[in-house]
């Protein structure tokens, strides 16, 4: 209860970072998600970089971590927190208390995994 | 709240009032809910992409051969067409977040328009610098 | 006789079995007739039982909002001509408790609106009563709140909200939009007054912008733009008061 409470306190960090993700989703996802999901699988294009040596060696750069890290963490919270709004208008009362938990819990969760994964690498 | 279609609550002691309750279908009644819910569902898209993004990276950390068969998955037909599915509801994710934030940050001296406009600029600049990168880099 | 129009209203009688029915009345068609002269034919000629509520007949008062073939509008300023000749339902405002025929129950708004505070609050108390004393505003000043002032809390972005529809405890479009205002007033000093009941769970988090508000505004108050801002001061407030620590 106690811990439901402080999820629900920190309302304006929730926005922030759905706000955050909103501008990486928005400015940022769709060329990488042509490129990288439509045009190479199709062989439309075939950069050199796409390789398991290469790509190792581009991620392991620092600076490449840390944009990766924030376009794969901003765009969780950012659909967390849409999905856990629009499921709170099925009005499910026992539910709508734990949303908060479910979806911020669940991308906090991924982000400690894609650091964890990004360190490793 | 009583959840009936025609139910009377007395509110104050002098009248008895009814309210219609909504269904949850809702949004299907009008078209700008309609595009509502679709702005909503297409961040379930924008999710997904980033999982997607992590499973690679996942795999990209365990070695060539785990890399190689998870990029073979990523080129099977199924998967290409989700990921059309997924650009094409994260470009209206994008429409709609232009939209908004010019009318977040579009109050005078600035104009709607102008910031929703601006925002289109920065991200064809951005886009752009992106494919290069990748094509390039 | 003329051309004729046909309106389907909604009828409710508290004093009878409970059950709102919907009502046909053919009355002759005006070219230059709003829905309100409409209204007022049918409880002159046809049935003056017919209850509902207007004031000015030129869209300052705002007491005349119902829904129009599903839309929240301002009946003394929405014409005959813009539907003739398909039919028109005329509804009570949607999301309020309905007390009879086309009048809703709009105690639950007022109470919100009361809570937001809306006028200026000083720190020095002394200043809300001194009548000398002159404040003066430039015009880039008042640029920054003018629109909502325009509001005539006339409620038809409530019945246009589904956000309040689903969560009847939500603050809504125009108390936020009334509040924003004031905070928005350089003679003002209440923002942390009001933050309270801006910033609290029923306030503007639960705000989704589904827009309807703003659409449906007759003053182009737009309220959906005055929440996501307030949402934006809120964040930036709530950071700063982190890292200082302060309250
Ligand atoms: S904001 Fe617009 S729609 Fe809402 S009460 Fe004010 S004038 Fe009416
Ligand atoms: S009668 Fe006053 S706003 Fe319509």
């Amino acid at each position: 209860m106690c811990l439901l409470k402080k999820i629900n306190a920190l309302e304006p960090l929730w926005w922030s970072l759905f706000g955050a993700g909103g501008m990486v989703a928005a400015f940022l996802l769709p060329a990488h998600i042509f490129i990288q999901g439509i045009a190479i699988p199709l062989g439309w294009v075939s950069p050199d970089m796409f390789n398991y040596s290469s790509l190792i060696g581009i991620v392991g750069n620092p600076i490449v971590k840390i944009y990766l890290f924030f376009m794969i963490i901003l765009p969780l919270y950012h659909a967390a927190h849409r999905i856990r709004l629009t499921l709170e208008d099925l009005r499910i009362e026992w539910l709508n208390h734990i949303l908060p938990l479910i979806f911020y819990g669940g991308a906090t969760g991924l982000t400690v995994v894609t650091l964890i994964v990004l360190i490793r690498i | 709240m009583a959840h009936s279609m025609n139910s009377i609550s007395g509110k104050t002691e002098a009248t008895k009032t009814y309210r219609r309750d909504i269904p949850n279908t809702w949004w299907l009644k009008k078209g700008s809910y309609f595009l509502f819910i679709l702005r909503e569902i297409s961040s379930v898209f924008v999710a997904l992409y980033a999982i997607f993004l992590l499973i690679q990276l996942c795999a990209l950390s365990g070695g060539q051969e785990r890399y190689e068969s998870t990029a073979a998955v990523f080129k099977s037909g199924w998967m290409i067409i989700l990921h059309v599915v997924i650009w094409v509801f994260v470009m209206y994710n994008m429409v709609t977040w232009f939209r908004i934030s010019g009318r977040i940050f579009g109050a005078k001296p600035l104009s709607p328009v102008l910031v929703t406009i601006s925002n289109y600029i920065i991200w064809l600049i951005v886009s752009i610098g992106i494919i290069f990168l990748l094509l390039k880099g | 006789m003329g051309e004729e129009i046909t309106l389907n209203i909604t009828r409710y009688n508290p004093d009878k079995d409970g059950k709102y029915t919907t009502q046909r009345y053919s009355i002759p068609y005006k070219n230059d007739w709003s829905i309100l002269d409409a209204l007022n034919y049918v409880k002159a000629e046809l049935d003056g039982s017919l209850t509902y509520r207007w004031s000015c007949r030129m869209a300052v008062c705002g007491s005349c909002g119902m829904m129009v073939n599903g839309t929240p509008r301002l009946t003394c300023s929405t014409y005959l001509n813009e539907f003739y000749p398909k039919e028109i339902t005329i509804e009570p405002l949607a999301n309020f408790p309905v007390i009879r025929d086309l009048v809703v129950d709009i105690n639950d708004f007022m109470a919100k609106l009361k809570s937001a505070k809306p006028w200026i609050i000083r720190k020095n108390k002394r200043d809300e009563d001194d009548t000398s004393k002159e404040y003066l505003q430039t015009t880039g000043q008042m640029d920054k709140y003018y629109q909502q002032t325009l509001c005539i809390n006339c409620t038809l972005c409530y019945a246009a909200c589904p956000v309040y529809g689903l969560h009847p405890d939500f603050l809504g479009p125009a108390v936020i939009a009334l509040g924003h205002r004031y905070n928005k007033d350089s003679r003002d000093e209440g923002k942390a007054d009001r933050r309270e009941v801006l910033a609290s769970e029923h306030g503007v988090w639960k705000c989704t912008v589904v827009g309807d508000c703003t659409e449906v505004c007759p003053k182009h108050v737009d309220p959906s733009a005055a929440i996501q801002r307030t949402k934006v001061d809120s964040a930036i407030n709530w950071f700063f008061s982190f890292l200082t620590g302060r309250k």
